[in-house]
């Protein structure tokens, strides 16, 4: 085995050896950034007020509390939710049958054929009425590719996906070029 | 299209895991991993309105998060001898634990182009403009990395960066 080979297997291990804990850290960003901005309006206020106490001679009574921070509006509505199936062909090294199952959390189960080695965990997705993006396969056929914006139909039968803005062909071949049957 | 993401949750949860996981590729270091990726995603968030607009604005938390960490991998390096950083005994139970330990004994700048370029699958132009420096100093890093790590894991060199 070649220095190559051998740094690509152990990086990929490693990385593989730990799941980050996605909720806990968002919920930890988003408290920092409330505290931080909670700090720098009390030290505006603070200064406010010792401006216009000392003009006046008299101090605001009356400490800040919480400052709500809501910098993302609500989620999207999951509307392409449900559970498809597709006997992929192309691009071939993704072949096989596949079954994704799109949650109504934003959140995708999917099942890959035995043939794919890749990682298949953690996928999401989001759509609107007339917007689908996923992040299928950004930790590997599409890495560093980031998110894939497609428009969708679904029909009686399934789900047909136009592809708008992803730089991965073999995501935009995945969803677009096979037929996504739904399962129920 | 990036101009529409509107969500930073949603955003977030797909971007977090990879960014996280690339931090801690180079630190190997969990704990330091997740608060560095933090921090860098809270300058996101303070720049969100901005940023989204962006055409890849996964890019530059990511590049903000690694140069934060070979930062501190740097600062790490000052100050504990390369052999110290060497001991197996916290990555015992890893994967491929001789394979760490070597990558662990590059430079900073080295072990963040190996990452990048090995398991980020970044080309070098953009591990360059990740670590601020000139495409052939990337190609340096990765060729005396290469070099000492074959030497270490006992293998040999068969390719070359493209």
């Amino acid at each position: 085995m070649s220095v190559e080979d051998r740094l690509r297997a152990g990086l990929r291990a490693q990385a593989e050896s730990w799941d980050p804990p996605v909720e806990a850290s968002l919920v930890r960003v988003r408290r920092r950034l409330v505290r931080r901005r909670v700090g720098v309006v009390t030290l505006a206020a603070a200064a406010a007020a010792a401006v216009v106490g000392g003009i006046l001679g008299l101090l605001p009574q009356r400490g800040l509390t919480g400052v709500p921070v809501e910098p993302a509006v609500g989620a999207p509505v999951q509307v392409a939710a449900g559970r498809y199936f597709s006997t992929v062909a192309s691009p071939t090294s993704l072949g096989g049958d596949w079954s994704l199952s799109l949650r109504p959390d934003g959140r995708v189960d999917v099942t890959a054929p035995p043939s794919y080695s890749g990682i298949v965990s953690g996928v999401l997705f989001s759509s609107t009425a007339t917007e689908f993006r996923t992040t299928i396969f950004q930790e590997d056929v599409c890495a560093g590719a980031g998110v894939g914006s497609y428009t969708y139909t679904r029909t009686t039968t399934g789900i047909t996906f136009v592809a708008v803005d992803d730089t991965c062909t073999a995501r935009k071949t995945f969803l677009s070029a096979n037929t996504w049957r739904s399962t129920r | 299209m990036r101009g529409e993401i509107d969500n930073f949750d949603w955003w977030y949860r797909s971007t977090y895991p990879r960014v996280a996981r690339t931090v801690f590729l180079i630190l190997h270091d969990r704990d330091r991993s997740e608060d560095i990726a933090q921090d860098a995603f809270l300058q996101l968030l303070r720049h969100w309105d901005t940023v989204s607009g962006y055409e890849q604005p996964d890019a530059w938390v990511r590049r903000v998060a690694i140069r934060m960490a070979v930062r501190h991998v740097k600062r790490e390096y000052g100050r504990v001898p390369r052999e110290r950083l060497a001991q197996p005994a916290t990555l015992s139970g890893e994967p491929h634990p001789e394979v760490m330990l070597a990558i662990r004994s590059l430079s900073p700048m080295q072990r963040a182009a190996v990452v990048l370029y090995y398991w980020d699958d970044q080309p070098v132009l953009e591990v360059a403009r990740t670590l601020v420096v000139s495409e052939s100093t990337v190609k340096q890093h990765l060729f005396r990395a290469r070099a000492r790590l074959a030497g270490l894991l006992g293998e040999e060199v068969t390719e070359d960066v493209r």
